[in-house]
């Protein structure tokens, strides 16, 4: 999915970043994006899951204007009761932002939480996503930031020109 | 018989204590003890009267207070019982009437005297206000709030050194003057000083300001009071130093850098060059030494010409546009008087366009690479900018790149809505504020503004549904809440949308609305005639009599009111209902058409409604709210006298607003239709004076000439005489054909589509068989010279005015506005 | 913008910032009683064209047991007037006031539980701490945050 963050700060442009939590009552800014970013229209249950699900879905700021957002879901790992994988369903920075750390700086916002789950949660096993294959700057970001190739997925994106898709997943050690 | 036995006297003077501590039931219930056995005792009757009137029950109320006046005539209780009725049912002269009654008979009662003199002031009534309160300070001299009253009551009737006098008075008797600051005697003295700085001797005042100093607990208006004096007093050094302090407590305060820059010798209309870079080396310094203050920023705009602007405004926006303020295009639009400075704003903005476009710098030299807000930001404000040259199409251009560059901010599509609204495209205007509106669900604001869009479009349901969204989850009846929260914005925007559609009633109904606002407002004051007194705000007191002397020239009320009188005006003309916009142009056989399947609508919809509102009404009353006995507003819209009820809106108008032109266009329509033609001729007097090249006023003067034509020998000699003395200076010697004619010459060359119109509509009332010449005049207004008021909403009303000629020509104007205002659903077929 | 104290005048314009931005709004009765009791405390913002953009109504807590304090009624910056720093700058000198005037030693407010965007401004542009969660404080069951700062030099 779209998502570039080489750190390439400009000079001297001061500028600030921050994440938001997702509410009802700016949901429609996430919906803006979705949009924007991403081919696929998500059904209204994408939407609710995301009001639900915490720190695992989160909108970003810069300069106080919202610019980014990422969207995971959690699921039950294979063959356990206590332990989930948590899926990125969506990370994405507008055009205009990108190349700003910004998409890093929320997937290490997901990483960090979800290595830090409460005694009361399932522990989060191991985060994955997928990519397609042709997106190398995706690739190469997510193996920055620790994320290794398990499996070629063939006609993943059944309707798109490259339909292949790569399964990242990062196994959390704990 | 008056005197009670000892048994009776004690229970009365029980009750008149639970009226103090407005024990009600209590009170009543001890009323009816005494009254079983001396049932003709004046003054227990009327008090119990008092308390029924507390108890929600008016007409026994009167009933019981007169009852008591009957029985005892020569008693002040009883009088000053039927005082306090009238004054609850804010029936100020007879309250008064029966005050002065109880004064004769007990005339040392402090406390009728008190409640004397508040309505006193309340009516204005100053000499009879300031007699009573010198009689009380007679009766009480050591009683501080008698001083102080009258010394309000001589500053009221304009003699300031008499009131000065009597705080003087008070304050030498005054034993122990506290010695640590205290805030009640701190505002009797900055009062006092206030007085001295109204007589216009500022030495004094400047004397005097030193002398409290030290008593004074309110160090900002000592400082600022020292400043402006010294000022006036031509102390510039002083002065000065005196605003430098006060900057230093406020750096974002206008009023200090003006008071700074007149003290330091710069207060020219016309800056010499000299004086310009004086002005401007200030503010470089008040901006280095308050780096975060915007006033030190943008005020040197407002001094700068030529180059020295082009170089300050480069500074301010790029600033501005790096930080990203939403507000930076209104905030120097107000510079765009000065055509210069327009143009080198849209110079510099373009040029940061294409240099952040090439290299994501504000300029070539690209000296620091901008954050990818700055493009945001630089596409907004020239959206904002060709918006306000209302250019349409580059206005839209930019403001489509904006929300392709960051489709989430808010902002952009209110901006995209403003744009379309001016177009004239009033649904896409609602489409863009809803999505803005559906980008950020919990502020109010971009909420406010999409019902206002949403009553601009007249679709009063979907209104009424978001405007709600943010009323609070107790209240039962949210609607309802605007009103009793007195949201002006609200009733004057859905009251200008029933007009619109027809419906004069509901229209008048909220207009009455944001009367009666106004009048709540008036009478809010009287609780404070006391309190400010016991509180010692004098300055803050005397600023709320002087508010609310002209509360009603306030732009609402104003608003209200011209609407009203449209309303009133209509339901005169055609009592039988006003035509709704589209209806305008249509022949007599159309209408009875267009009104028959309306009304077969109007009943299918009125069906449903009630059942709906039975529903609801079931409801609101379960949950304890009011219901609404008349939401069609019949009872203003079948008034037996519209023409009178306009009158009694426009009156405080006509007394507070007198300079305004409006004010006496309004009262011509009244009194040319009330056939009050000496009245309606004192309105074009007083027009004419004050702009005798008025557009409107013109087609009054035609109107007020046919009149009189038409009344002909009916006409009254003394009525006809006046009117004949007047006559020259209305029409200058011309018959009508040629004051028309003379009037289209003298604007010949001002361009204006507003008196095209009015000359379009006098000639066609002076030729009433003749279009051809009214549709020639407006017609000209296609010339290049009409470009700048050739306005969408002058463009709709020469529209309109040729429906009302059922001009054949209107399709061929449709197509002409359509090329101006190529957005605009009003002119697309 | 201009910052100034609010007179008189400014209580129907304030009034009708308060209805078009928030939820909570009051009569003008109440605006009236604010300015003619504590005509020091409360101030404006206001645009080129003077018209009001922004506000602070603000008190003093008049209550005999505790040390004198001010409180904030009703703060409030029209949405296309953010980002100038205006709410800060109408609080400072609001706070002010109330401290060379009064002699308050703090300042007291409510913020809605769930408008996280004043208590981001509160807490961390205007250094103000949550004292405590004051239940059903709103009319309409919602809780407030009960937040403070001290005025002390």
């Amino acid at each position: 999915m779209s998502s570039n963050a080489i750190e390439d700060k400009p000079k001297n442009a001061a500028f600030r970043v921050g994440l938001g939590d997702i509410t009802p009552n700016n949901l429609g800014q996430l919906k803006r994006l979705n949009t924007v970013l991403f081919p696929v229209v998500y059904a209204p249950s994408f939407y609710k899951e995301v009001l639900e699900i915490g720190e695992f879905a989160k909108i970003i700021y810069f300069n106080d204007v919202c610019v980014g957002a990422v969207c995971c879901r959690k699921e039950d790992a294979d063959g356990s009761t206590s332990l989930q994988n948590l899926y990125i369903a969506t990370l994405g920075v507008l055009a205009p932002y990108r190349r700003l750390g910004l998409g890093s700086k929320m997937l290490m916002h997901i990483l960090e939480n979800a290595e830090q789950t409460s005694s009361n949660e399932s522990k989060i096993a191991k985060v994955y996503l997928h990519v397609q294959s042709n997106n190398e700057e995706a690739l190469e970001f997510y193996k920055k930031h620790g994320f290794e190739v398990a499996e070629k997925c063939e006609n993943y994106y059944p309707n798109f020109e490259v339909s292949d898709a790569f399964k990242l997943e990062k196994v959390l050690t704990a | 018989m008056r005197e009670l036995p000892q048994k009776e006297a004690n229970l009365f003077k029980q009750i008149l204590r639970c009226y103090e501590n407005k024990q009600y039931k209590k009170g009543f219930k001890g009323a009816e003890q005494i009254l079983k056995k001396f049932p003709e005792h004046g003054e227990t009757l009327a008090l119990k009267g008092l308390f029924y009137n507390h108890l929600d029950k008016k007409e026994e109320a009167y009933e019981f207070v007169k009852k008591g006046l009957r029985h005892d005539l020569k008693s002040h209780v009883c009088w000053h019982v039927f005082g306090l009725l009238y004054r609850s049912d804010k029936n100020y002269e007879e309250a008064m009437k029966c005050y002065s009654q109880a004064l004769k008979i007990d005339k040392e009662n402090l406390q009728i005297m008190r409640d004397y003199s508040l309505l006193q002031i309340h009516t204005r009534n100053y000499e009879a206000f300031a007699d009573t309160r010198h009689q009380l300070l007679e009766l009480r001299p050591q009683n501080r709030q008698f001083w102080i009253g009258l010394a309000i009551a001589y500053h009221m009737m304009g003699k300031p050194e008499l009131g000065i006098k009597v705080l003087a008075t008070y304050e030498e008797t005054l034993k122990d003057i506290p010695t640590k600051p205290d805030y009640e005697h701190s505002e009797m003295l900055l009062y006092h000083n206030a007085m001295l700085e109204d007589t216009g001797d500022i030495q004094a005042a400047f004397d005097h300001l030193s002398t409290i100093e030290a008593h004074v607990c309110d160090p900002k208006t000592l400082k600022e009071k020292r400043a402006q004096f010294l000022l006036t007093l031509g102390r510039q050094e002083e002065a000065v130093a005196a605003y430098r302090t006060l900057i230093a407590h406020n750096p974002d305060n206008f009023a200090y850098m003006d008071g700074l820059r007149k003290s330091l010798g710069l207060d020219n209309d016309n800056l010499t060059c000299e004086e310009e870079v004086k002005v401007l080396d200030v503010f470089k310094e008040l901006q280095k030494e308050y780096p975060r203050s915007n006033a030190a920023k943008r005020l040197p705009l407002r001094y700068a010409t030529g180059e020295a602007f082009v170089k300050t405004a480069d500074g301010y926006l790029r600033i501005m546009l790096r930080k990203g303020v939403p507000s930076l295009f209104v905030n120097i639009k107000i510079l765009y008087t000065d055509k210069e400075k327009e143009q080198a704003i849209e110079k510099l903005a373009l040029g940061y366009l294409a240099a952040l476009d090439k290299s994501k710098c504000f300029d070539t030299a690209g000296s620091s690479i901008e954050p990818p807000t700055a493009l945001l930001w630089t596409l907004y404000f020239l959206a904002q900018h060709f918006d306000f040259k209302r250019d349409t199409a580059q206005a839209l251009g930019y403001i489509n790149r904006a929300i392709e560059h960051t489709p989430t901010l808010v902002e952009l599509h209110m901006t995209k809505g403003r744009i379309l609204k001016h177009a004239g495209d009033l649904a896409g205007a609602l489409d863009s504020l809803n999505e803005a509106r559906e980008l950020d669900l919990q502020d109010r604001f971009i909420n406010s503004k999409c019902t206002k869009y949403m009553l601009r479009a007249d679709k009063m349901a979907e209104a009424e549904k978001t405007v709600v969204l943010f009323a609070r989850a107790d209240i039962v009846d949210p609607l309802n809440d605007l009103v009793d929260m007195q949201a002006m914005w609200y009733s004057l925007e859905a009251g200008e949308s029933h007009i619109r559609q027809g419906q004069l009633g509901r229209a008048l109904k909220r207009f009455h609305q944001v009367e009666k606002h106004f009048v709540d407002f008036t009478e809010d004051q009287f609780d404070f005639h006391m309190y400010c007194l016991r509180k010692m705000t004098l300055r803050a007191y005397i600023a709320l009599l002087k508010l609310e002397d002209q509360l009603r020239s306030h732009a609402y009320y104003v608003r209200a009111t011209q609407n009203a009188v449209r309303c009133y005006v209509a339901l005169f003309d055609k009592p039988n209902g006003e035509d709704s916009e589209e209806m305008e142009g249509m022949t007599d056989a159309e209408k009875k058409k267009f009104r028959n399947k309306q009304r077969k609508a109007e009943l299918k919809a009125q069906k449903e409604a009630e059942e709906k509102k039975a529903q609801a009404v079931l409801e609101i009353t379960k949950k304890g709210g009011k219901v609404d006995e008349d939401p069609e507003g019949l009872k203003y819209s079948k008034t037996e006298d519209p023409l009178g009820a306009a009158l009694k809106f426009l009156k405080p108008l006509q007394e507070l607003a007198a300079e305004r032109i409006e004010t006496h266009l309004m009262s011509f329509e009244i009194y040319i239709r009330k056939n009050k033609l000496l009245l309606a001729l004192k309105s074009l007097l007083k027009s004419i004076k004050i702009d005798a090249n008025n557009a409107t006023l013109h087609e009054q003067l035609v109107r007020f000439a046919l009149a009189v034509q038409k009344a002909g020998d009916t006409l009254k000699p003394a009525v006809k005489s006046v009117i004949n003395k007047h006559w020259e200076t209305l029409y200058q010697g011309k018959d009508l054909s040629g004051f028309n004619a003379q009037f289209l010459a003298k604007n010949k060359d001002l361009g204006s589509v507003p008196h095209l119109i009015s000359a379009a509509i006098a000639v066609s009332l002076i030729h009433p068989n003749d279009k051809t010449k009214a549709e020639e005049i407006l017609f000209a207004m296609g010339e290049d010279k009409y470009v700048s008021t050739r306005s969408l909403e002058n463009c709709l009303l020469s529209m309109k005015t040729l429906k009302s000629l059922r001009s054949n020509r209107l399709q061929e104007f449709k197509t002409k506005a359509a090329k101006w205002y190529p957005k605009a659903t009003a002119f697309q077929s | 913008m201009n910052i100034r104290e609010a007179t008189l005048e400014d209580m129907i314009p304030m009034q009708n910032c308060n209805l078009h931005n928030l939820p909570e709004n009051y009569q003008m009765k109440y605006y009236f009683y604010h300015s003619l009791t504590w005509p020091q405390l409360s101030y404006v913002a206001e645009d080129e064209k003077g018209r009001v953009v922004g506000y602070v109504l603000a008190k003093l807590e008049e209550d005999p047991a505790a040390e004198p304090h001010g409180h904030i009624t009703s703060l409030s910056v029209m949405r296309t007037y953010r980002r100038l720093g205006v709410a800060e700058k109408l609080m400072t000198q609001s706070q002010n006031a109330m401290r060379d005037v009064f002699n308050c030693k703090f300042v007291s407010l409510h913020v809605r539980k769930s408008n996280r965007a004043a208590l981001q401004l509160y807490r961390d542009t205007l250094s103000y701490t949550v004292q405590d969660i004051e239940k059903k404080y709103y009319a309409d069951g919602e809780d407030a945050y009960a937040c403070r700062k001290s005025l002390r030099e």
